[in-house]
């Protein structure tokens, strides 16, 4: 069952003949060497999703296609959970699924804090009202704070039998660019693979706790730590800092103890679910949408609970994520340059890199 | 005669200037099975001999990992060594993730060192009844050195610990100083030498004894049960009459040893 998403009956499908917005037509052709195309058109629309949830989709035949959220622009895209702020249809679970944490976003404005409270439960608001004005310019120029927002977006999507973890390879500060070649991904063990957006030294200093910790737990049990077990040791580790974060947001990708693709969502504070896909980072709103469109996994909201790993291929999960950052880097200054793609399989654990637009 | 007035405490000094506590923690290092070291530049081997309490019981872990780099073997008290094998490892790696490298085995050794003479000096506490061959690569080359129960360590080019070592010891002092220049391959056959002379006549195969390694583009890791057979077997062929004789005498004694052994050839999963 299709995501509940726009591309209903209702409105022009995303493979209408229409042509893109024009506005996007000249950075397509001025793309580089090996990036991929921008390939909004190419898939196939997805079948017609429960139409009761969004009753809001009857009434817009003038939306260009190439738009994939309804809500007009000064707001950021609702999630499925409460789309334009209304409470969800009665049904008993009350899943979080896209990333709660949005406000690394610098575009955001500290109006929307309210939208992302509501999105947000488990964060307390002091935390929320400080990160959400984290780059107001009496913030950042005060002596002692300590956090960073370094950029970047990290996404992981979970197969039947493999798990793709990528994350683009840039380092930023306000707008500058650090450098265009620094890995967000941190390779734990044999069969899991994290990914973390944010602030650089938080995560350095994450993925060293984790190593360590998985070598002791490697030296007591005599095997390797198994996705689950890391999902867990991970959100104790940032709980373990509640008082003051890591500001890291983490996808943590591998297989589970059957040889399934296992995709782990955190926010900075350690709460977390699994899920069958997931994206942090400063274009995780940009991305996060597309892959709730493309991924043909189960919606997360139907009862009983089902699985959502993703039917694609290896490949096709592997192209949809290329084809996503491509357009992330379009649209955020704080992705692109490169992108760094881990595949996590029987045979083991295999990278992939690939150009992004560097502007 | 004066010994067991000054021997209750460790911290009670016989008029002599010794501390029998800590001797006899020594002694107890001369009862358990035999553990042998050597090294060249490049690599250091360590090997144990398996000695299982029954025919019933299986052998207990004598080799223990504490890094990439460094591992140990134990002679004594079983219980003192992995206590002190889960330090070496944490100290291993407090200084990698502190330092983002290895940390070198003379510093190791000398941590080790300590931990066991603070046990020398408290009268609440007893010593160590383990000694350690911490074998291990670094900047600097291969090293092996041995800890004492007393808080002492010595660097050797090979040693031998444990029962019957002696004729170990006597083996290794003959080879010692070619050892340098050794490859790796002749490295363990002389590891494996050294521990058949600690079995005295009991023919050697591979399930009675353990051989780690550890040298310059290899890790420390014990190396696997048939790749031994194959180099005791080269061994045979090349010594040739004496030890098919001493094998043949003693078929009985090695069968039984073998059928206790192959139903517990795997490592207890609490160990490492």
């Amino acid at each position: 069952m299709a995501w509940p998403c726009p591309a209903s009956s209702a409105v022009q499908p995303l493979s209408s003949s229409a042509p893109p917005c024009p506005s996007l037509a000249p950075s397509l052709s001025s793309l580089p060497k090996g990036t991929r195309s921008l390939s909004l058109n190419r898939r196939s629309p997805s079948p017609s999703p429960l139409p009761s949830l969004r009753p809001e989709l009857t009434t817009s035949p003038s939306h260009s296609p190439h738009k994939l959220h309804l809500s007009p622009p000064s707001h950021p895209p609702p999630s499925p959970l409460s789309p334009h702020g209304k409470p969800p249809p009665p049904i008993s679970c009350s899943l979080n699924l896209t990333s709660p944490f949005l406000v690394e976003k610098e575009k955001q404005s500290i109006s929307s804090k309210a939208n992302t409270e509501k999105q947000n439960p488990l964060l307390s608001s002091l935390l929320l009202s400080l990160l959400s004005s984290i780059k107001s310019p009496t913030m950042a120029l005060r002596g002692d704070w300590m956090y960073e927002n370094n950029g970047g977006t990290c996404v992981a999507i979970a197969g039947i039998d493999y798990c793709v973890v990528a994350a683009d390879t840039r380092l930023s500060v306000g707008y500058n660019i650090l450098t265009r070649d620094h890995s967000k991904i941190c390779s734990l063990a044999d069969k899991v693979v994290l990914a973390s957006s944010g602030f650089q030294g938080d995560i350095r200093a994450l993925h060293k706790n984790l190593a360590a910790r998985h070598l002791l737990y490697q030296h007591q049990h005599n095997k390797q730590m198994s996705c689950p077990a890391m999902g867990q040791l991970l959100s104790n580790t940032l709980y373990y800092k509640r008082f003051f974060p890591y500001y890291a947001f983490n996808v943590l990708g591998g297989l589970d103890n059957e040889g399934k693709g296992c995709v782990f969502t955190y926010d900075a504070v350690g709460s977390y679910e699994r899920v069958g896909y997931s994206t942090q980072g400063s274009g995780s709103s940009l991305i996060m949408p597309v892959l709730d469109n493309q991924l043909k996994s189960p919606s997360p909201l139907l009862l009983p609970a089902r699985d959502a790993v993703t039917p694609l291929s290896e490949t096709e999960a592997v192209d949809l994520v290329k084809d996503v950052f491509a357009s992330a880097t379009e649209r955020d200054i704080y992705t692109g340059d490169k992108l760094e793609i881990v595949v996590i399989n029987a045979s083991g654990i295999k990278r992939e890199y690939l150009e992004l637009r560097k502007d | 005669m004066f010994r067991n007035q000054y021997d209750t405490d460790v911290t009670t000094w016989s008029p002599a200037g010794r501390l029998f506590q800590v001797e006899y923690a020594m002694e107890a290092v001369k009862q358990g099975s035999a553990a042998v070291g050597l090294r060249s530049k490049t690599h250091a081997v360590l090997g144990a001999v398996n000695k299982a309490a029954s025919d019933l019981a299986s052998h207990q872990r004598k080799l223990f990992r504490a890094d990439q780099h460094v591992g140990v073997a134990i002679a004594g008290l079983t219980a003192d060594g992995r206590v002190l094998s889960r330090f070496l490892r944490n100290e291993c790696i407090n200084h990698s993730f502190v330092y983002e490298s290895p940390l070198p085995v003379s510093r190791l050794v000398v941590q080790l060192a300590d931990k066991a003479q603070v046990c020398t000096q408290r009268s609440w506490k007893r010593p160590f009844g383990v000694g350690l061959l911490v074998a291990g690569l670094d900047e600097t080359g291969a090293h092996l050195y041995y800890n004492c129960p007393s808080g002492n360590y010595f660097e050797y080019q090979a040693f031998a610990i444990g029962s019957r070592s002696q004729a170990a010891k006597t083996f290794l002092e003959r080879r010692f100083q070619e050892y340098d220049t050794y490859s790796r391959e002749d490295l363990i056959k002389d590891a494996l030498f050294a521990i058949k002379e600690t079995l005295q006549g009991e023919k050697l195969t591979a399930q009675l004894c353990t051989v780690a390694i550890v040298g310059e583009g290899e890790a420390f890791h014990i190396i696997d049960q048939q790749t031994i057979q194959e180099y005791i077997d080269a061994m045979e062929l090349s010594t040739g009459g004496p030890d098919e004789e001493a094998a043949a005498a003693a078929p009985p004694s090695a069968e039984a040893q073998e059928g206790g052994e192959g139903a517990s050839s795997e490592p207890a999963p609490m160990d490492i």
